[in-house]
């Protein structure tokens, strides 16, 4: 394998990292007057990154053909349904994000090319084949992610978000770190498909030592039960736009990392993991729904709300085959465009001022007032609690469906039964904006960039979903073929 | 038949008028809504001329591989069709039931409720198991926002008791759904009906599709979202949850528990009748003491519907015909009664019984609906009521005397609180001046209520128009469950020629349970 | 009063079937059906004559008012009271229907039937004393209606519309007269008369006599019915003899002696109050059946359906929930450093429950 060869795997990578630094150059020489072309800019290179990743996912491109850098890196086609969703993500948090700081006067620069960074670590992550690679994309993105969730300085509910993401994700680094190098020292390589036939027999308790602290650490990323703790106050005190970001592609990422992990690296020790993943898919699936009742924050409320997504996301880990693989794909495409979807209408509701609205309480008699906003938000989180015939049930379904295959049941029936503990709290935002007696709060206009957005989303969660379940359950097939067929 | 596909497009015209009514404004929409439906229901008496009665089992079908996993595959039968007929023919006169009393947000008014009817004509239509339970689902969206605005004083409650018991009941069958099909490799309905699941799996999805089904119909003990969901709602949307809503419990039955998994229908069957027993008596006797009209009509439907779910478990021609003509009475008359207790609420704005009094004297055509409507409740002989709990009952009867004892008092008690129900309301004296001063029906109202009451009659007294196309039907789903068929204690046999002793007498043997 | 004598008729009918003399039982319903509508009519177009009074104290005299009406009641009361001629073998409908049960039930020959007989004789008694009453207190008599509350009102109406003064009236008319029925109403009474005075005798014959008439529709006891002629004369007669007692009692205490009957009542007053409230027959349902149904209705919904079902059921779990929800929020207190608790302790469970495996 000649270096040119490499080169070539990593092409939208080196795309990213090459216009990433001169978009900073061009921030740090233009300064905050810059921002917005600066945007377009770094949308624009993230939607020739996506073409260039997209022919890997239609021709379902896996094996060895796929590797870079002698097994280092690894453009499958499951890498590749990763990072357009990670990529769109991306778009999205850059076309929502000018709007929004621009009221507060602070749409710096840096913003889109902390996001380019952020989705290049992400992008090195999902692709990664290799502990090594693996931690180093994970870093870029987290050291992005705390400064974007710091990034409005003065206000110190965004400060505080930083500095207890930063110190939070430190530890759980740290713990992933700690679990790397027991594999490292019981496997001897790095390697994931070095790992997968190391790791076969009975276990020394130092491997399995090290399988659980790197499960931890990655549980942090995608905030499952018990490692969720950090989410409801990032989520709440980072910037809305940032938030949207973080429910979205992150979670893919981390997600992403997390199947190939578990399914890559340690396949073969299924027994030692599965019923930690069930119950840290029950454990997030009940605690989301939990924590989420009572929330008077609609953003809190949707921090929880993810943690109960992840819950359902894990079921599909549990199964551990190749299906539960596809439909975890499924899900997570559903997924991004019911949450950004969720934080765009969030970040559409504003009083006159154009403050942001975020009292769940506020939101009373929307209906009345913002017909449309409501019915758009009272559609996703219909969504969002599964409820056919929306896309949201689509995404469940599969999850369950594998879950079901993989002779799982006991999971699948406790795990739907407390979906509906999770239906509650959707259903109250319903309730506050039909039910309830107008307030008058939310009747500020909104940005036909934020219009747009919402209108993409809803329409791809509106039944009409439904007709997309052929190609998209077709690429998840392909995706996660190249998953187990990496091995 | 034509291969034109009438069902598709019964489902997608109230879809696009919704949609249409969104953006309506108020006297637009309501317009858009009524003839939407009466086109709908023209479309039904089209679906129900083409039936060709004696023919395939399974007419009008339509399949497009349209999704991953399922198929838009649509077709009904006999069963099928009486209910898709009877979801077309309330949902005219729910749209005129809400001309006048609702007057805020029209246009979402009338878009949830035409796309109710989507829903429910989908429930019925769907030949595949998905998109049933897809449709199944979805109606608890529209109701929940029927209920929630434009609902009564503690709606609130009402909704989110309605939608979180019987999504909890549903999720469990969805659990259910995906391991049949896992075992079975079909999501056609049809295929999954002669299908022969293991008896032990049977017992686990029996279980999980009666979770379902027996919250829907509801059975005791989890009936107690209705009363709360009924008194709530809007008149129209009492009439739609009476009388359909509560049918898809019981075509659930008749459509998947009775003919996919037969064993376990046979081995639980014991438990339906005690619920079903328990839920007669008990109810009855909790319609005997309400003060709300409403709520009084919501328990006896339970009441009813328990009659329903003892005649489907009878196992045998008599009591599966029985409980559908129950449950198209039912639907009939418990929205004919929600109407009626609509057209004094609009009147009075009060529900509680003890506010009327005497409206025989100044609404004597009103007390002679109302009249005619509770007979049929009570199941008079010559309507409705009587000839579905008439066989009903008949058919539990082979199976179990001792359960045809006990509903049949449930029967009596139906008539005792019907009966006082009606002289509170219609007879004794004038006692509030505003009750006596209410105008009899008027042209709408007249319009509304006569369809009602000529085919209760019609239903009554000929109802072999509505039995023969269900016949064949039901005797496939009798030959399906015959295997499993238990032993009934009571043998009644064909009256002999007299002698000259005593007349023969059906003797009930010692009770030996029902299992 | 009309509707608790068909009870009684009824019970006829009953024992008649129960000592297997069907044919007779069915004479008697078929009988019955004409008297007994003649008097169900007749009392509504004494009724409607008495502007919807319908207690017969307040009646009297009605024969001079409303002459049809009671030749036709007349005609029912004879006929239920069965009169006849037994050697001619003719009389009133209710003559050879009635006889024919009590012969029947005579000649059944057990104890049972013999007892049944002196019961049905002793209500022939009775039957025979309230209809009568109930003609003489209606027909004869001096008219008593001016306490008649509905009277009452009806002259108070005439009033109002000014056709009359405000003349005193002393005869116990209150001012008002009592019409005849219309047509429609009258035609149905002596259809019905003819029924009730010519049924007995024209069927006679088929219904008791005859196996050919019911082809088997019924059981005929070919045997009961012979011996059912076969009875002493005293039995054959007997029907009669009591129906003329009643008769006499009647007209003693109502035409003749009018104040006995409240002497009567004055010294058998708990005998009477007994059987003036019905036997407490609905006094005894309302306790045993009516209360209990309202008792338990109202405790199956109260402590049943919201006391036990909502209270653990649904209103229970959302308690729960409510609960889970609270202990989540707490957990969830802001502090980095219980957040890195409970993720180190989630680890430290995490590798507990691998190693213990």
């Amino acid at each position: 394998m000649d270096l040119l060869q490499s080169l070539t795997l990593v092409a939208p990578e080196e795309l990213l990292s090459i216009s990433g630094l001169i978009l900073l150059l061009c921030a740090a020489w233009r300064g905050d007057r810059a921002a917005r072309p600066i945007s377009w800019l770094a949308i624009a290179v993230l939607v020739v990154a996506s073409a260039m990743v997209a022919p890997a996912l239609c021709s379902g491109a896996s094996g060895p053909a796929t590797e870079a850098f002698f097994g280092q890196f690894r453009a499958d086609a499951f890498a590749s349904f990763a990072k357009l969703l990670i990529y769109a993500s991306a778009i999205a948090a850059l076309v929502i994000a000018p709007a929004y700081f621009e009221r507060l006067s602070a749409m710096k620069a840096e913003y889109p090319v902390l996001v380019l960074f952020a989705a290049l670590g992400m992008s090195i992550m999902v692709s990664a084949s290799n502990l090594m690679t693996l931690y180093i994309g994970l870093e870029m993105n987290s050291l992005a992610a705390y400064v974007l969730a710091a990034f409005l300085r003065s206000d110190s509910r965004s400060a505080e978000a930083g500095l207890k993401y930063f110190v939070l994700g430190a530890l759980a680094s740290g713990i992933l770190l700690f679990g790397m190098s027991l594999i490292y020292g019981f496997t001897g390589t790095t390697s994931y498909t070095g790992i997968h036939a190391a790791l076969t027999g009975d276990l020394a308790t130092g491997a399995v030592f090290g399988i659980v602290f790197m499960l931890a650490g990655l549980a942090f990323k995608i905030s499952a039960v018990p490692f969720h703790m950090w989410t409801p106050d990032v989520y709440e005190g980072a910037p809305t736009p940032v938030t949207a970001f973080f429910a979205s592609a992150p979670k893919v990422a981390a997600m992403a990392v997390t199947m190939r992990v578990a399914l890559e690296a340690f396949g073969s020790q299924v027994a030692v993991w599965q019923q930690i993943v069930i119950f840290v898919a029950l454990a997030s699936i009940v605690v989301g729904a939990l924590g989420a009742i009572g929330q008077q924050n609609i953003k809190r409320l949707l921090a929880y709300s993810s943690i109960n997504n992840v819950g359902f996301v894990l079921v599909g880990l549990a199964a551990a085959t190749q299906q539960g693989a596809a439909a975890m794909l499924v899900y997570l495409a559903i997924y991004v465009a019911m949450t950004i979807g969720a934080f765009v209408a969030v970040l559409m509701l504003k009083d006159h001022d154009g403050n942001p609205v975020e009292a769940i309480g506020d939101l009373a008699g929307l209906s009345s007032e913002r017909k449309v906003l409501a019915a758009c938000l009272a559609m996703l989180m219909f969504s969002l609690a599964g409820i056919p015939p929306l896309f949201g049930f689509w995404g469940k379904f599969v999850v369950f469906q594998a879950a079901v295959a993989a002779d799982l049941i006991p999971l699948a029936a406790i795990g739907i039964a407390a979906s509906v503990i999770g239906a509650f709290y959707y259903l109250k935002v319903v309730k506050v904006m039909y039910f309830d007696a107008p307030v008058g709060k939310a009747l500020g206009k909104s940005d036909w960039m934020h219009q747009a957005i919402l209108a993409l989303c809803v329409l791809a969660i509106s039944p009409l979903g439904y007709l997309a379940t052929k190609s998209l359950g077709h690429y998840a097939q392909a995706a996660a073929a190249a998953l187990f067929g990496a091995v | 038949m034509s291969g034109f596909p009438i069902l598709s497009l019964m489902l997608f015209l109230p879809l696009v008028a919704a949609i249409v009514c969104l953006f309506a404004s108020a006297s637009q929409a309501r317009v858009i809504a009524l003839s939407t439906t009466l086109l709908n229901l023209a479309l039904g008496l089209v679906l129900w001329n083409q039936y060709d009665i004696g023919g395939a089992q399974w007419q009008f079908v339509e399949r497009l591989p349209l999704f991953a996993g399922f198929d838009w595959a649509l077709g009904i039968d006999g069963i099928a069709l009486m209910l898709i007929l009877l979801s077309v023919f309330l949902m005219p006169i729910c749209i005129g039931a809400s001309w006048r009393s609702i007057d805020k947000r029209v246009g979402e008014y009338m878009a949830a409720f035409l796309l109710m009817e989507t829903l429910m004509i989908g429930v019925f239509a769907a030949q595949d198991l998905f998109l049933f339970y897809i449709f199944f689902e979805a109606g608890l969206i529209p109701m929940y926002l029927i209920i929630g605005v434009w609902g009564g004083a503690d709606r609130i409650y009402a909704s989110y008791k309605f939608f979180l018991y019987t999504l909890l009941g549903s999720v469990l069958m969805l659990i259910a759904m995906l391991w049949m099909v896992n075992e079975a490799g079909t999501t056609d309905i049809p295929t999954l009906m002669a299908y022969d699941f293991a008896p032990q799996a049977q017992t686990w999805l029996w279980l999980a599709f009666f979770a379902s089904f027996a919250v829907k119909m509801p059975m005791w003990p989890v009936h107690t979202w209705l009363p709360d969901a009924h008194v709530q709602a809007p008149t129209a949307g009492s009439v739609i949850l009476a009388g359909v809503l509560l049918k898809m419990g019981g075509y659930g039955f008749i459509r998947f528990s009775l003919p996919m998994f037969p064993e376990a229908s046979a081995q639980f069957a014991w438990l339906v009748f005690a619920l079903s027993m328990i839920a007669v008596v008990v109810t009855s006797l909790i319609a005997l003491v309400q003060h709300d009209m409403k709520k009084l009509i919501a328990y006896s439907s339970v009441a009813h519907m328990a009659v329903v779910t003892i005649g489907l478990f009878s196992f045998n021609v008599q009591g599966l015909e029985g409980a559908m003509i129950v449950m198209l009475s039912h639907g009939l008359v418990s929205g004919a009664l929600f109407l009626a207790v609509g057209v004094i609420y609009d009147r009075l704005h009060t529900r509680e019984i003890d506010r009327y009094g005497g409206l025989a004297i100044n609404m004597p055509y009103y007390a002679l609906f109302f009249m005619l409507f509770t007979m049929a409740s009570i199941g008079l002989p010559g309507t409705s009521g009587f000839v579905g709990e008439f066989l009903a009952l008949g058919g539990i009867y082979q199976v179990s005397s001792w359960v045809a004892l006990v509903c049949t008092t449930g029967i009596i008690l139906g008539a005792a609180y019907m009966l006082y129900l009606y002289r509170r309301v219609i007879f004794g004296i004038q006692k509030n001046a505003d009750a006596a001063a209410m105008p009899d029906l008027d042209r709408r109202e007249w319009l509304m209520m006569v369809p009602l009451a000529a085919v209760v009659l019609w239903m009554g007294i000929y109802p072999e128009s509505f039995l023969a196309p269900m016949r064949a039907d039901i005797a496939a789903l009798d030959a399906r469950l015959a295997r499993a068929k238990p032993d009934g204690d009571a043998l009644p046999t064909a009256g002999k020629p007299a002698k000259s002793d005593a007349a023969q007498e059906t003797k009930p043997a010692a009770h030996e349970g029902s299992h | 009063m009309i509707a608790y004598s068909t009870c009684s008729q009824l019970g006829y009918m009953f024992f008649a079937a129960g000592v297997g003399a069907y044919g007779a039982a069915m004479f008697h319903l078929f009988t019955h059906a004409f008297f007994k509508a003649l008097l169900f009519l007749g009392a509504g177009s004494v009724i409607h004559a008495m502007h919807h009074e319908q207690d017969m104290r307040y009646y009297g005299g009605l024969r001079k008012h409303i002459p049809l009406t009671f030749w036709a009641m007349l005609a029912g009361t004879l006929a239920i009271t069965g009169v006849g001629i037994y050697w001619l073998h003719a009389g009133f409908a209710g003559f050879h229907s009635k006889d024919a049960i009590l012969e029947a039930a005579f000649a059944s020959g057990s104890e049972s039937g013999r007892f049944a007989f002196w019961v049905g004789v002793t209500s022939a008694l009775l039957t025979s004393f309230y209809s009568w009453r109930l003609m003489f207190l209606t027909f004869w008599g001096k008219p008593r209606w001016d306490q008649s509350e509905h009277v009452q009102h009806a002259v108070h109406d005439g009033h109002a519309h000014g056709d009359h003064g405000h003349a005193q009236h002393d005869d116990g008319t209150a001012g008002y007269h009592p019409h005849e029925s219309p047509a429609s109403m009258l035609i149905p009474l002596g259809l019905l008369s003819v029924g009730a005075v010519f049924a007995g005798w024209v069927f006679s014959h088929a219904f008791l006599d005859s196996a050919e008439f019911w082809k088997g529709s019924i059981a005929y006891n070919e045997q009961l019915m012979h011996a059912m002629h076969e009875v002493p004369l005293w039995v054959k007669l007997s029907a009669t003899v009591v129906m003329l007692l009643g008769f006499a009692t009647a007209w003693y205490a109502y035409i003749r002696n009018t104040s006995l009957p409240a002497a009567f009542v004055e010294q058998f007053g708990v005998l009477h109050k007994f059987f003036y409230n019905k036997w407490y027959f609905d006094e005894l349902y309302d306790l045993l059946f009516v209360r209990p149904a309202f008792w338990l209705g109202d405790k199956f919904w109260k402590l049943g359906d919201i006391g036990i079902i909502d209270r653990f059921g649904p209103n229970g779990a959302a308690w729960v929930v409510v609960q889970g929800a609270g202990y989540a929020r707490r957990i969830q207190s802001g502090y980095l450093y219980s957040y890195a608790l409970v993720m180190l302790l989630g680890l430290v469970a995490a590798v507990s429950w691998v190693i213990a495996r």
